[in-house]
């Protein structure tokens, strides 16, 4: 693990030393090589059920190390769909931004691996500097810092809960190790089911607001709105599965009260999917449509997740994983327009099929698998989860259903409108799109394709 | 200060420390009282050093402040003296004189309810000024407190401590003012450090001493960039553009954001009071910092966040350009910021 977190420290420093000529070809070189490594060294372990890559501190297992891959996949990604707009920025700028993105994926990284509870928040927290600075330093608008704050705060209020849970684990168990929790039975602790339950809410609501669940998702569509490219693409693909991964550790740790506080959260969650699903029809914002379907989806992770069962843990991963790359693909293409058309209203944003049709070929897929089409990874994965919420109780059948329609409808409709019919007058001198953005939605869609036909290098071992 | 001669000023200084240094060495009430006048009396000449309205009106009420907590310190010991016929400070206290210390001591210090002289007095002053009473006048009431914690009840100085991070926060939230900021910013923190003081007053130094770091850094930064309100800050990015990148962490760092030096205090704390599984306290002290991380906030957005495309709105200063080495200003950022990663509470996580 060493070796994962050093080189991405060494990227962090790079982009702070490197001469200003030689800024953007190191990066890109050093950002690509880092994703090679990740696979060389956490892919042969992928079925091994227990810990591996053992440094002091620092292991994967089958959950976290897909998730470290997904993360080293999208830091060259998304720095190769900020060049553009970078461009123009003094050579100062373009150092810091890219020096925070280093610096967001080295968190990341420990994040994902960390042993220690502790150090995983650390971690966990020290995702959010980077992240306020890129959306409110290099979005476009004022409202940003609205979202900024907005960003902070939801996540801070969620997660001071977590520290003081933490910590009274800490001082209970005298551990906060994650490979012993098993070991830690905290029902031997002289607590009542109404108290250890909420110490249990106290400890997951960080992640609900992180992921985020409908009900505490306000942040989410103004972040992703106001952030530059690679901001949303980080944060819709990588930060929000912060949230899925906590709370799988997390429910491991909790095992009594899951069973009678976790049926009102999954109906919730159920219900804020399509909720969340119908917001999406009528958003008339590109950017604030694809951050609401993000919510929808991470809904269902979170109700996989509060299943506690192998199904729903393994969808939950697998959509996790599925959902990252499409999200950002869906940001990278709008992002695309957006270049070229300078607004992100769907109703401006017509016709572009006549103009970029390869992108039209892109976005065909991506809004295909967004809405789950077989046989995509985001398929097995809503599919492990509605059958396994199904089996909980029939009933979800009904609003599930509903859900995956609404889903199939702005799905559709996010391409339909931004593909076809005639375009505006206005849209006289687009220029062309570049080789560089086809090749990054390319490496978005690529392991996505890849892993069809291997999909158990992202199901969990245990 | 430049109209002071300097050599006065350096006496006037010296002798600031000599009082604190009195405090600390004494085992008696009537030399803590002793060496807390002289403290006082020494530093009020540096209080109107740069003579305006404005100085001496801060001059005035700090001395009016500082004057009645002495005062109530002298009476508190007296009457310690008279019931218990014992001058040592830690010897337990009876009530009545343990009433007036406390109020002597959150005079002092600021902790609400008697605090509001400390944003008016420091809105009047230069900032280095300003840096010496929001650190340096705060150790001897700060030793003075930890001698006596044995005689205070928990739950008193917790509510206390917890009643000064909710007004710091608060208070706060309505100000331009950098220096009126900073005041709400070590009420607040003063909040935090008392709050832990009955169950580790090892740690509550240590958070001082964390906050000391933090403040003197913003201090010695809004000196160089020459900067008293928010409106001001706003274009002090193009003067120095490094310095306000750095500043903006250091004030997330004040703000307790992880991983940065500002969170080792909190953390600790926090882990403290859970060990004493005191949980509403910390709700309550994480409710304040929340209050107090809106206006770090907004000084972070004005610093360096809000940079072109905006025009600015704000009329541009005149400001003489910095030195180019400014070592301790370097050292206290790279201390206010990165603490956390070498201190020895990390290492159980990391090796």
């Amino acid at each position: 693990m060493l070796t994962l977190t050093f080189f991405s420290l060494g990227i962090t420093i790079t982009a702070l030393i490197v001469p200003g000529r030689w800024l953007w070809p190191s990066l890109l070189v050093q950002s690509s090589i880092l994703p090679l490594i990740t696979l060389i060294l956490l892919l042969p372990h992928h079925s091994s059920s227990t810990w591996h890559t053992l440094s002091t501190s620092l292991a994967t297992d089958s959950l976290s190390s897909p998730l470290i891959i997904l993360s080293a996949w999208l830091l060259p990604l998304s720095l190769l769909a900020s060049r553009q707009h970078l461009s123009k920025e003094p050579l100062a700028r373009q150092r810091s931004y890219l020096t925070l993105l280093s610096s967001l994926v080295l968190s990341l990284i420990i994040t994902f691996s960390a042993l220690d509870l502790i150090l995983f928040y650390i971690a966990f927290e020290a995702t959010l500097v980077p992240t306020l600075i890129v959306i409110t330093r290099w979005g476009n608008q004022p409202e940003r810092l609205q979202a900024g704050t907005y960003f902070l705060f939801y996540t801070l209020f969620g997660s001071f809960p977590l520290l003081i849970s933490l910590l009274s684990l800490l001082s209970l168990t005298s551990s906060a190790s994650i490979p012993l929790s098993s070991l830690n039975d905290l029902s031997t602790l002289e607590f009542s089911n109404p108290s250890l339950a909420l110490w249990w809410i106290a400890s997951i609501i960080a992640f609900l607001a992180k992921l985020p669940i409908y009900g505490l998702h306000l942040w989410l569509p103004k972040a992703h709105v106001e952030a530059p490219i690679a901001g949303s693409m980080i944060l819709a693909a990588i930060l929000l599965k912060l949230g899925g991964y906590g709370l799988v550790r997390i429910t491991a740790l909790f095992s009594l009260p899951n069973s009678f506080a976790s049926e009102p959260i999954i109906t919730f969650c159920i219900w804020g999917g399509l909720i969340t699903s119908i917001i999406c029809i009528r958003q008339t914002d590109m950017k604030a449509l694809i951050a609401y379907s993000s919510v929808g989806h991470m809904s269902l992770v979170a109700a996989g997740i509060f299943s506690e069962t192998t199904w729903g843990l393994n969808g939950a991963l697998i959509l996790m994983i599925a959902h990252g790359l499409i999200s950002s693909a869906l940001f990278c293409l709008a992002n695309l327009s957006y270049e070229r058309t300078f607004t992100r209203t769907l109703s401006l944003n017509r016709g572009l099929k006549l103009i970029t049709p390869l992108s039209a070929a892109w976005w065909l897929i991506v809004s295909a698998a967004n809405l789950a089409l077989p046989p995509t990874p985001n398929f097995s994965g809503e599919l492990l989860i509605v059958t396994n919420l199904i089996s909980w109780n029939p009933w979800t059948a009904l609003f599930l259903g509903l859900t995956a329609l609404f889903t199939a409808i702005y799905s559709l409709y996010l391409y339909q409108s931004s593909q076809h019919s005639p375009n505006p007058s206005s849209f006289k001198k687009i220029s062309q799109t570049l080789t560089i953005e086809h090749l990054n939605i390319f490496l978005h869609l690529t392991p996505l394709i890849l892993l069809i036909g291997k999909p158990e290098l992202i199901s969990l071992a245990w | 200060m430049s109209k002071m001669n300097p050599l006065l000023y350096l006496f006037m200084l010296s002798t600031v420390i000599l009082g604190t240094i009195i405090v600390f060495l004494s085992s008696h009430w009537f030399f803590i009282w002793l060496g807390l006048e002289i403290n006082t009396l020494a530093f009020l000449p540096l209080l109107v050093a740069s003579y305006n309205p404005r100085s001496t009106e801060a001059a005035t009420k700090y001395f009016l402040i500082q004057a009645l907590a002495s005062a109530l310190l002298l009476l508190g010991g007296l009457l310690h003296a008279a019931t218990i016929n014992s001058w040592d400070p830690s010897s337990p206290l009876t009530p009545l004189p343990l009433t007036l210390l406390l109020i002597a001591i959150a005079l002092k210090m600021a902790i609400p309810p008697c605090h509001n002289w400390l944003p008016d007095v420091l809105q009047g002053l230069p900032l280095l000024t300003g840096l010496i009473l929001s650190t340096w006048q705060k150790l001897a009431p700060f030793y003075i407190l930890i001698t006596i914690q044995e005689s205070i009840p928990t739950w008193l100085i917790v509510t206390a401590g917890f009643f000064a991070a909710l007004v710091g926060g608060w208070g706060g939230l309505n100000q331009t003012q950098i220096r009126k900021l900073l005041a709400f910013s070590s009420i607040a923190h003063i909040g935090w450090t008392i709050a832990i003081i009955p169950f580790s007053p090892q740690l509550a130094t240590l958070n001082l001493i964390i906050y000391f770091t933090i403040t003197s850094t913003l201090f010695l930064a809004f000196h160089t960039l020459h900067t008293l309100n928010l409106a001001n800050l706003s274009n002090s990015t193009n003067f120095a553009p490094w310095l306000t990148t750095l500043t903006l962490i250091t004030t997330l760092s004040l703000a307790g954001l992880p991983p940065l030096t500002g969170f080792l205090g909190k953390w600790l704390i926090i882990q403290e009071l859970a060990l004493n599984t005191n949980t509403p306290a910390i709700l309550i002290l994480v409710l304040g910092n929340l209050l107090s991380l809106f206006y770090y906030l907004r000084i972070a957005y004005v610093i360096s966040l809000t940079l072109s495309p905006q025009h600015t709105t704000s009329t541009l200063a005149w400001r003489t350009s910095p030195s180019s080495s400014n070592f301790p200003l370097a050292l206290l950022i790279i201390l206010s910021t990165c603490t956390l990663l070498i201190s020895p509470s990390w290492l159980p996580l990391t090796f």
